[in-house]
């Protein structure tokens, strides 16, 4: 683990700042534009998901974590992360391109 | 690549909410306990109000029961009402005060969710000592 114990402090700290934030106020819409699709962290998707996930946080903290606090979590428990995200209502057409790559990646 | 693998997980333009735990051996209590933590919680602001956070707790706490958690634990500003009632509604007990815990100098509460039946003939001790919150 490289986060030190201050910086693990100051994460612990901020992360129920975090949910603090987030839940604070709310000005609900009256109906989701969309389904809400909930998805496991899957380290192999790092790439994809941690970006999301820090841009996600960050906007509720006057500090932004460090990655190594995201890691430290991700690495060991990525397990017991869990995402939400909004599916569109409106059915968009895939590319035929994505089809294609996507079929022979799972053939 | 990167543009094929948001193509197949469009995680990154559309994420609303997310939740990040921890679940680890504590020793400071006999017998140890497997403890959860709930690190991180976040719902875009956009979309709060029609139970994003709620169904994101569930799932955690579902996760780590099915893994024998005995409790789960956070802390939360305790001027944060919204946070208190989602979380109380869940089950969660308030287990102790931290004085000033946060850098903004707001106050904490250390909520606890326990998940298996408390031995009545042990110490019921649930204060927590600090190192818990700390990434070892």
């Amino acid at each position: 683990m490289a986060a030190t114990s201050a910086t693990g402090q100051a994460a612990a700290a901020l992360s129920t700042n975090t949910a603090e934030a987030t839940l604070a106020t709310s000005s609900p819409l009256t109906a989701l534009p969309g389904e809400l699709k909930y998805v496991q962290y899957e380290h192999p998707l790092e790439s994809v998901y941690l970006p999301a996930i820090r841009a996600l946080i960050s906007k509720d903290l006057s500090e932004p974590y460090s990655i190594y606090v995201y890691r430290y979590f991700l690495y060991q428990w990525g397990h017991l992360c869990y995402m939400v995200r909004l599916a569109p209502k409106t059915k968009t057409p895939k590319p035929l391109l994505e089809i294609f790559v996507t079929s022979h990646i799972y053939a | 690549m990167i543009y094929l693998l948001q193509a197949l997980h469009p995680v990154d333009s559309s994420l609303i909410g997310v939740i990040i735990c921890k679940l680890e051996p504590h020793a400071s209590h006999s017998p140890p306990t497997l403890r959860g933590y709930i690190a991180m919680l976040a719902v875009s602001a956009a979309y709060r109000g029609h139970g994003v956070a709620t169904a994101l707790v569930k799932k955690a706490i579902d996760a780590m029961t099915q893994r024998n958690a005995d409790e789960i634990v956070l802390e939360t500003e305790e001027t944060n009402i919204p946070a208190m009632r989602l979380y109380e509604r869940l089950g969660f007990l308030r287990s102790k005060k931290l004085h000033r815990y946060y850098l903004n100098g707001n106050s904490a509460y250390r909520l606890v969710l326990l998940l298996k039946q408390v031995d009545p003939d042990a110490a019921a001790d649930f204060s927590l000592d600090e190192s818990d919150m700390v990434p070892r």
